[in-house]
């Protein structure tokens, strides 16, 4: 799968299926901003499945339309045209809530930037998608406690952002986003902020989540870490290629 | 340079129409009631007719009596200050009079209460009163006990309407007056000179007030020159020891000393009537309550200062990475925060002026004429630069030392 | 989820420090009128115990010399016999008495005692004959008012007020028992054995002072008007006059007052009149301290709204990221006002504790604690909406932020 030719229109690729529905599916997607005078599309007619339990790369050159591909499996963006399934269900006519609900407890996200809350200690970090699902402070702690087991970071929950490495930092992001158990985890170039060594540590626990039955989408440009990947997806200017 | 800086602080203000309303609006309220405070004590302190010799007169108001049986303290007597209280050097002149005391006149069945105060004839050589008609009494007419009064224009006005005062009588307190002069309205504030009608003391109903030491009499002693306060109030205390008291058994001693306006009021504030007070004092605990005031609309103004700048953080931070230095960024900032408070102030003094109307207009303080004078106006825009500075120099601080690196990033560490 | 407001706002407590502080200093300027409020408020409350409707008061002015020896203290209260005919007999007067500690007006005459317990107690102390009870209609609750004769008992009658009873002699019957100040623990004795002072009745209050001040001790005695060892010669005077009296009447008065004694001076008014001023003079500071307070209150409120904006527009990424995780549009909102509802809080708890020094410390005493207490909860219940109200539009703007645009940002 390292083929660089670019292909003009819909590229439909199977996946291999397990337990009926797709993980995510997005048909016939694309996202237009409009500004007063430009038009600019940055998804053209994606067909994309993500079986379950798969890991999937996204690459491409910047402006191809990584991340927003990303948004829009994420619920974060709504497609202007298209749709957008996941697990089986349609999520087009879902209300804000209900997306809200949805990504709280089915989609975990993780950033290039990290975006830690620097005024929160780690394990304060960690809860935060446990808030909005309106556990008590006990239970909290206890998932919390234990999604930092899962990244290896239990030595260092009562410190701040600032007082942590890069590669550390990006695991507490990690173990926020997994804190809910969700079943998908979206990482937007996890490793773009990180020197080699750390990348190459964030990438294994990321596998090993992916062994532990997560299904993972992971946006890089990084072709060396793509290439750990079951499957790449290529993206120029909007459209799938290859 | 400096006009540069003008139009970037004047683009800068209009873009946030919110935030520079708030400042503007609590400049300006802040601004308008301090200066209010200052018109207010000005007004009170300063030579105005008819006391336009304020400022080197020494006001003998408050005299003690002390002994085995207490205290008896409060206005000295006619007996003191005719007997103890003359020919001091470097005294012009003296006037004794009485307080104001309200009086209640019957005319044509009407109730007319007035103050009434009883002077001498050189009450009206170190006073300056405003005659619209007729004239003061004089020497002969005090030694006489002439039963003649100078009234105010209100007075007549009251008593009788539209006609002439002049050569009219009016009865009160059982005695019958004849109207000599007339006088415009005296300001409440001017504590020596307000009444409503002045006559000669002389006409008190009886004698025996001549002799004694605490009464109900003021005096005013005109100095050459205020150099000279302090040898005239050594000698009043030279002559203190040598008071032949009334009643040795009961009171032993005599205390007390002539005092400015300013000491007056200061004694009435802070409450040491005793001794001459510190007016330092006085003035330290004005400005004290001035700060306190001052204080929210300074923190406000800090906490508004902190946001505009954290605001245009990466601005800062790309200036910087192409090497502005922070003195210009500081600069500049607080050339905004001046434009604003100078601003503000100009609100404020429009406000105080459209609040001194409504003052004066409402017959809160009888009288009552504060006035917007040059110097008023001097404090009122010193304030507003001083406000400007103080609430901006913090920011501007904070925001000289902001790494370009952290600025670039958003401020987030 | 308070919990996590209160990490982010303690977390933040050095940018939060100046808002905290200025939401403390506003909370205190609203104690402080609300207190004053409160205290007006509940002596408002409280009976006044007497009637000011077509009463009079006549003050006198004697010279020096009507003291100087008994013989002019004789002559004084001859004089004023005379005056107290001349004016009760006037057509129009119903009844009148002297009286000292007139209504409303700022004249006090007080006695200080200390109490057995070590406590020191002023109380209005008034000399009248019995026509004072029908002049200001007082209400006698127990024993009896004055009467004649009592100038010339081997003690002095007193007639107290409830709460004046009620701290000499707590529960107990106070008909009968003795007014005595203690030095020591020892009862000081007065010189002149009738210079005892025997309770023989209660009143339920005289607040001379007027409606708005608690002025709970008050005594009355008789006034002899015949020895002056007993009482001097009154300085003032009630007068009742029936309802319609024509103004002119005030004319004849003061023209009989002169006839009777023409080195007086004589000053009449009217009680109804003095309330008015006397209210008038209270209310008018307080509310010009409350319009003023209302400004710097807005002041802050529209800084305060500027500052939340300012914050929203500054964590645009963390409100992006906690949509991303899960928090609903109106979940951003609430954590925005819920910040600074925790802020808020922490400001009024700072404050009502150093405002409660107050009481604590004694300071202004004569004043309730229960007075200082409103205060803080109508000031609590004030800041606490206005700072909601404040927080809106901010948290509507947090609301408005798109996640996917505000996680692109570096």
């Amino acid at each position: 799968m390292s083929t660089t030719s670019f292909e003009a229109g819909p590229a439909v690729i199977d996946p291999p299926r397990r337990n009926g529905h797709a993980a995510i599916r997005l048909t016939g997607v694309e996202k237009i901003h409009r500004t007063e005078r430009i038009e600019t599309v940055a998804l053209n007619q994606i067909h994309l499945e993500v079986a379950p339990r798969e890991f999937l790369s996204v690459m491409g050159p910047s402006g191809s339309g990584k991340s927003t591909l990303l948004n829009v499996m994420g619920l974060l963006d709504r497609p202007s045209k298209g749709q957008v399934e996941l697990d089986g269900q349609s999520v087009g006519s879902l209300s804000d809530r209900e997306l809200a609900m949805k990504r709280n407890r089915d989609i975990g996200f993780v950033f290039q930037t990290f975006h830690l809350i620097q005024d929160l200690n780690v394990i304060d970090n960690v809860e935060i998608p446990l808030l909005y699902r309106r556990l008590p402070a006990g239970k909290r702690r206890a998932m919390a406690q234990e999604a930092l087991e899962r990244v290896g970071l239990t030595a260092r929950t009562t410190h701040f952002p600032s007082q942590l490495s890069g590669g550390q930092r990006q695991r507490v992001a990690i173990a926020r986003a997994i804190v809910g158990r969700p079943s998908i985890l979206l990482a937007d170039e996890p490793t773009g902020n990180l020197d080699s060594q750390m990348g190459d540590e964030i990438v294994a626990i990321l596998e090993a989540l992916n062994q532990a039955g997560s299904t993972i989408v992971m946006v890089t440009h990084d072709q060396r870490l793509a290439s750990r990947t079951a499957r790449i997806v290529r993206l120029f200017d909007g459209r799938q290629v290859e | 340079m400096l006009i540069n800086y003008l139009k970037l602080a004047y683009k800068v203000l209009l873009r946030r129409k919110f935030f520079t309303f708030v400042s503007l609006f609590g400049t300006s309220v802040t601004l308008m009631v301090l200066v209010m405070a200052a018109a207010m004590l000005d007004y009170s302190l300063s030579p105005m007719a008819p006391e336009v010799r304020l400022d080197r007169t020494l006001l003998v108001t408050y005299m003690a009596m002390r002994g085995d049986r207490g205290e008896w303290s409060g206005d000295p007597g006619y007996g003191f200050l005719d007997r103890y209280c003359r020919n001091i050097p470097h005294v012009e002149r003296m006037s004794v009079y009485t307080g104001e005391h309200a009086t209640a006149i019957f005319m044509n069945g009407e109730k007319v209460v007035s103050q009434m105060r009883r002077t001498d004839a050189d009450y009206w050589s170190i006073l300056d009163f405003a005659f619209v008609a007729g004239q003061a009494f004089g020497e002969s007419e005090v030694a006489g006990g002439s039963h003649v009064a100078v009234i105010s224009q209100g007075t007549a006005a009251r008593l009788f309407g539209d006609r002439a005062p002049i050569g009219r009588t009016f009865e009160t307190q059982g005695q019958s007056f004849t109207v000599i002069g007339v006088v415009r309205n005296v300001p409440r504030v001017r504590e020596a000179a307000y009444a409503d009608i002045w006559v000669p003391f002389t006409t008190l109903p009886t004698d025996q007030w001549r002799t004694r030491l605490m009464g109900d009499f003021n005096a005013m002693l005109l100095a050459d020159s205020p150099r000279n306060f302090r040898a005239i109030r050594a000698e009043f205390a030279a002559r203190l020891p040598h008071v032949v008291m009334t009643d040795p058994d009961d009171y032993k001693t005599m205390s007390g000393a002539p005092r400015t306006r300013m000491e007056d009021i200061a004694a009435g504030v802070v409450g040491l009537n005793g001794d001459v007070p510190r007016t330092g004092m006085f003035i330290g605990v004005a400005v004290l309550l001035a700060m306190l005031f001052m204080l929210l609309p300074a923190i406000n103004q800090v906490n508004l200062n902190i946001s505009r700048i954290f605001e245009r953080v990466s601005e800062i931070g790309v200036r910087k990475a192409f090497g502005a230095s922070s003195g210009h960024l500081v600069g500049q900032f607080i050339v905004e925060n001046i434009v604003l408070a100078l601003f503000g102030g100009a609100i404020g003094l429009v406000l105080s002026l459209w609040a001194l109307r409504v003052l004066n207009g409402s017959g809160l303080i009888t009288n009552g004429d504060l006035q917007m004078n040059p110097r008023i106006f001097l404090y009122g825009l010193g304030l507003s630069m001083l406000f400007g500075v103080l609430s901006g120099a913090y920011p501007a601080w904070r925001m000289s030392r902001l790494h370009p690196v952290d600025a670039l990033r958003g401020g987030q560490r | 989820m308070i919990r996590h407001y209160l990490k982010l706002v303690w977390n933040r407590r050095r940018a939060n420090g100046l808002i905290l502080a200025e939401i403390l200093i506003s909370f205190l300027v609203l104690c402080a009128i609300f207190g004053v409020v409160a205290y007006y408020a509940t002596n408002w409350r409280r009976p006044l115990g007497f009637d000011y409707h077509n009463v009079w008061t006549l003050e006198i002015s004697m010279p020096q010399e009507a003291f100087e020896d008994s013989a002019a203290r004789l002559r004084g209260l001859v004089v004023s016999q005379r005056l107290l005919a001349t004016m009760s007999a006037l057509p129009h007067v119903e009844a009148a008495a002297p009286a000292a500690n007139t209504p409303y007006s700022g004249s006090m005459s007080r006695m200080g005692i200390t109490l057995r317990d070590g406590g020191m107690v002023q109380y209005l102390w008034s000399s009248t004959t019995p026509a004072g009870l029908d002049v200001l209609k007082l209400e006698l609750v127990a024993g009896r008012w004055i009467q004649p004769g009592d100038d010339a008992l081997s003690y002095t009658p007193q007639v107290i007020t409830q709460d004046f009873a009620r701290r000499l002699f707590g529960r107990e019957n106070p008909i009968g028992r003795t007014i005595d100040s203690y030095k020591d623990g020892q009862i000081q004795t007065s010189p002149k054995s009738w210079q005892e002072r025997r309770v023989v009745g209660v009143i339920r209050s005289y607040r001379k002072a007027g409606e708005f001040v608690d002025m709970p001790y008050a005594a009355f005695q008789p006034q002899s008007m015949t020895d002056p060892e007993r009482s001097p010669a009154p300085w003032s005077y009630v007068i009742r006059v029936d309802p319609g009296t024509p103004a002119a009447f005030e004319e004849t008065l003061l023209k009989a007052m002169h006839a009777e004694a023409p080195d007086w001076t004589f000053t009449l008014r009217s009680l109804e009149l003095e309330r008015q001023r006397s209210i008038r003079g209270r209310l008018l500071p307080l509310a010009f301290g409350g319009t003023l307070a209302a400004f710097l209150i807005l002041m802050v409120g529209m800084g305060l709204m500027g500052v939340l904006w300012q914050s929203v527009t500054r964590r645009t990424q963390e409100l992006g990221l906690r949509r991303a995780l899960g928090a609903t549009a109106s979940a951003v909102r609430n954590q925005v006002i819920g910040e600074i509802v925790v802020l808020t809080t922490i400001a009024l708890l700072a404050g009502s504790v150093l405002f409660l020094q107050l009481p604590l410390l004694g300071v202004l005493s004569f004043v309730g604690v229960g007075v200082f207490v409103s205060a803080i909860v109508v000031s609590c219940l004030v800041i606490i909406p206005f700072v909601i109200v404040c927080g809106l539009y901010p948290g509507w703007l947090a609301t408005q932020v798109e996640p996917s645009r505000a996680l692109q940002y570096e």
